[in-house]
Formats: C-alpha cells, sequence, structure tokens
C-alpha cells in the first residue's frame, strides 16, 4: 500500500478490482456463513432426533416390560396357556401349530403409540413390535424383543429403537 | 485474487500504484460492518436454535431423572401397593386400593420384602401445594423419614396404575404379576427465555406426559 493523499484525483484511469473478483469473494463469503448455519441448524436437527430417539426407547422398553410381565409358571399342571393362565403368552412353532413347548415357538404382537416429546402439532405415531421366542426348553429361558418403528418428522426416515431381554419362568 | 493468467497483462494496472489510505480505510471499513453484522446474526440466529433445542431437551430431563429413580426400586422391590394419600401431602396417610378395585391413584408404596415394615418409599403426589409436585417419601430401616422432591407442575391426579401383561387395569392383589405404568403429565415453561412462534411463544411445550411401565423383577 502507498500513501499518495496528495493524488487522490489522479484515480480516476485506475483500475479495480473487477466484476468476477467481487462475485466470487461474495461467493466464498456466502459459502463460509451457509456453512456456519448449516452447520447450527444440523446440530439442532441431532439434538431433536436423540430426544425422539430416547422417547422411543422408553416406548421399546415399556413394551418389554409388559410382555414380562406376563405370567409364566412353569411348575402348574396341566399345561395351559392364554391370558389368565399359568403361561400368559401364546406361542407358535415354526409350522403355525400352538404349543409353548417347542423350542422354535415364538410369537409376535404389536402396539400403537405416540412418542412422548414436547411438541406442537401432530403426534409422532409409533408402532411397536414385540416377539417373543424360545430360547430353549430345558432350562426353560425366552427372549423378548421389542423393535418401536418411528419416522423422523424432518425427513421422513424411518427408525427403530430395540430393547431386548431374556427371562426365565415365574419362581 | 486472480481468475487467469492473462489479468496481469492488463496494461492499465501496470502503472497504478496503489489504493489510497482513504480507499483503504473506508473499504476496510465497510468491509467490517457487514462482516461484523453478518456475524453477529449468525451467532443470534445459533442462540435462538439452541434455545429452541435446549426448551425441547431440559424439559423432560427432570423428570425422566425421576422416572429413572422410580423404575430402579420397581424393579428390586418385592410388595408394591398403589394407593392414595387420606390427607394431602402427607405420605404417613398412605391407603392402598383394596378389594376388586383397579390399583390406580396418586401414590405408590413400595417394600423390599413381602413383609409391609421398614424400610420402605412412598411415592406421592403432594397436591397441598399449587404446583403438585412428585415427592419419594424414604424411611430407612432405623425408621428414620427422608422427603425428596421429584418434580413439579403435574397436573394429572393419577399417576401410577397397575396393569397386566395386555394393558388392563388389575388390583393390588399379588396374585398378579402387574406391570406399574407411571404417566406425568406437566403443565410447564421450562425455559421462558424462548420465543417461537405466535404469542410470544409463551404457549408453546406448555404440556407433555411421560409414561413408563416397570415390572418387578422377582416375579412370583
Amino acid at each position: 500500500m502507498t500513501l499518495r493523499l496528495a493524488q487522490v484525483n489522479g484515480r480516476a484511469s485506475r483500475a479495480a478490482f473487477t466484476l468476477m473478483e467481487i462475485l466470487i469473494s461474495f461467493l466464498i463469503f456466502g459459502m463460509t456463513v451457509s456453512g456456519l448455519i448449516y452447520g447450527y441448524v444440523q446440530a439442532n436437527r441431532m439434538a431433536e432426533l436423540s430426544s425422539m430417539s430416547l422417547a422411543a426407547q422408553s416406548i421399546a422398553q415399556q413394551g418389554m416390560e409388559q410382555a414380562i410381565s406376563a405370567q409364566w409358571d412353569t411348575q402348574m399342571y396341566p399345561i395351559t396357556n392364554g391370558p389368565g393362565t399359568a403361561d400368559e403368552i401364546r406361542l407358535y412353532n415354526n409350522a403355525g401349530v400352538q404349543t409353548n413347548q417347542d423350542v422354535t415357538s415364538h410369537t409376535n404382537y404389536s402396539q400403537l403409540d405416540s412418542l412422548d416429546v414436547p411438541s406442537t402439532g401432530s403426534p409422532i405415531y409409533i408402532t411397536n413390535y414385540i416377539t417373543v421366542t424360545n430360547v430353549s426348553l430345558y432350562p426353560p429361558l425366552r427372549q423378548i424383543r421389542s423393535d418401536c418403528v418411528w419416522t423422523f418428522p424432518l425427513d421422513g426416515k424411518l427408525c427403530t429403537n430395540t430393547a431386548i431381554t431374556q427371562r426365565a419362568p415365574d419362581q | 485474487m486472480k481468475l487467469f493468467q492473462n489479468i496481469q497483462s492488463r496494461p492499465r494496472r501496470m502503472n497504478i500504484s496503489a489504493f489510497t489510505l482513504i480507499e483503504m480505510m473506508i473499504s476496510v471499513g465497510i468491509y467490517l460492518v457487514i462482516f461484523i453484522g453478518v456475524m453477529i446474526a449468525i451467532q443470534i440466529f445459533a442462540l435462538r436454535i439452541y434455545t429452541i433445542a435446549a426448551t425441547k431437551l431440559t424439559a423432560t430431563a427432570d423428570a425422566r431423572k425421576a422416572l429413572n429413580q422410580i423404575r430402579d426400586d420397581i424393579r428390586q422391590a418385592k410388595t408394591l401397593q398403589v394407593g392414595n394419600l387420606l390427607t394431602p401431602g402427607d405420605p404417613t396417610t398412605f391407603q392402598a386400593i383394596s378389594g376388586n378395585n383397579g390399583a390406580q391413584g396418586g401414590a405408590l408404596q413400595i417394600f423390599q420384602t413381602t413383609n409391609s415394615v421398614v424400610p420402605y418409599t412412598t411415592y406421592y403426589l403432594d397436591t397441598s401445594v399449587p404446583t403438585n409436585y412428585l415427592r419419594a417419601y424414604m424411611v430407612d430401616s432405623n425408621s428414620a423419614a427422608t422427603t425428596v422432591t421429584l418434580v413439579g407442575y403435574i397436573t394429572n391426579t393419577i399417576v401410577f396404575d397397575a396393569e397386566d401383561f395386555q394393558g388392563n387395569l388389575v388390583t393390588n392383589n399379588l396374585v398378579n404379576n402387574q406391570v406399574y405404568r407411571m404417566i406425568l403429565q406437566f403443565s410447564q415453561w421450562e425455559y421462558p427465555i424462548a420465543f417461537i412462534g405466535t404469542n410470544q411463544g409463551l404457549n408453546e411445550y406448555n404440556y407433555y406426559q411421560l409414561r413408563t411401565r416397570v415390572c418387578r423383577r422377582a416375579l412370583d
């Protein structure tokens, strides 16, 4: 830079930045700023996804707890199953026959609910798929799996939160 | 920045000295005004975004913490009774739902053994104060009692109920393998500096609920 305080009037013939240079500098500045904004928005999006995922995990956990609470008394005779009996969850083997005494026996059912998240507008609906499977007959052991399927409203993608546990019969 | 090689061969620029001090000061000044303005605008935007996210997350954090504590207690419990307080705010007046009545109420008493003796914990909705607190009344093995406030601004009066595995209301009778459901419905503005939408956002997120279901681990 040169100090030319006395020759200001002589700059009429001098060139300056070209239009292309100005536009490109604005473009770079704009890209930088939009990158910053995108980062903030993305962070907020992740926070929202996190809160919804936490709520979905809670729903999956609830489905699992409900299945655990079903009566399962292997010592009771005669062997019965169905709600209100010694073995409340009915299982079906791979041939589709209802029996709780087959290692392949399993069942699944679903529940509809909504996420517990503070929000305005319509609730976020979920479907909770609960699967109960015999793991072994001796010793008796069952696996309970609960899959909470929900849609992230900002991009419409399907998400699944899963809770899995194994349980022994009632003591 | 030079885009093309031949820019430097422009004859007019060869004999130009530079920008004057005034030109530089003015251009730098304009640039700073624009740059600082944009950066402040971005920061304000970011703060607003942060506040919206914080509102959503903090609104449920305390309540989830309370639910976690109750969940742990229920899992390791042996005897649970759903009931109500005969005197609002006084957990020593707990009365369990009896007979064939569906077990639902504003209090839950948890014992570690099949005997209803100390130590025990009573979680109860304290309706003696306007903000309706959920409190824990913990009595240790020396019968010394401690009361802890878990969360406030609860609007529902039936917080606890006992269900079967299909979600039907059941009794307190221990023959059942109850799964205990807790519902906390809140009317609270947790983060008052967040203004979202119309009416200065004061009606945003002032109602929400949390639910959970927990089953004892030592099933009979």
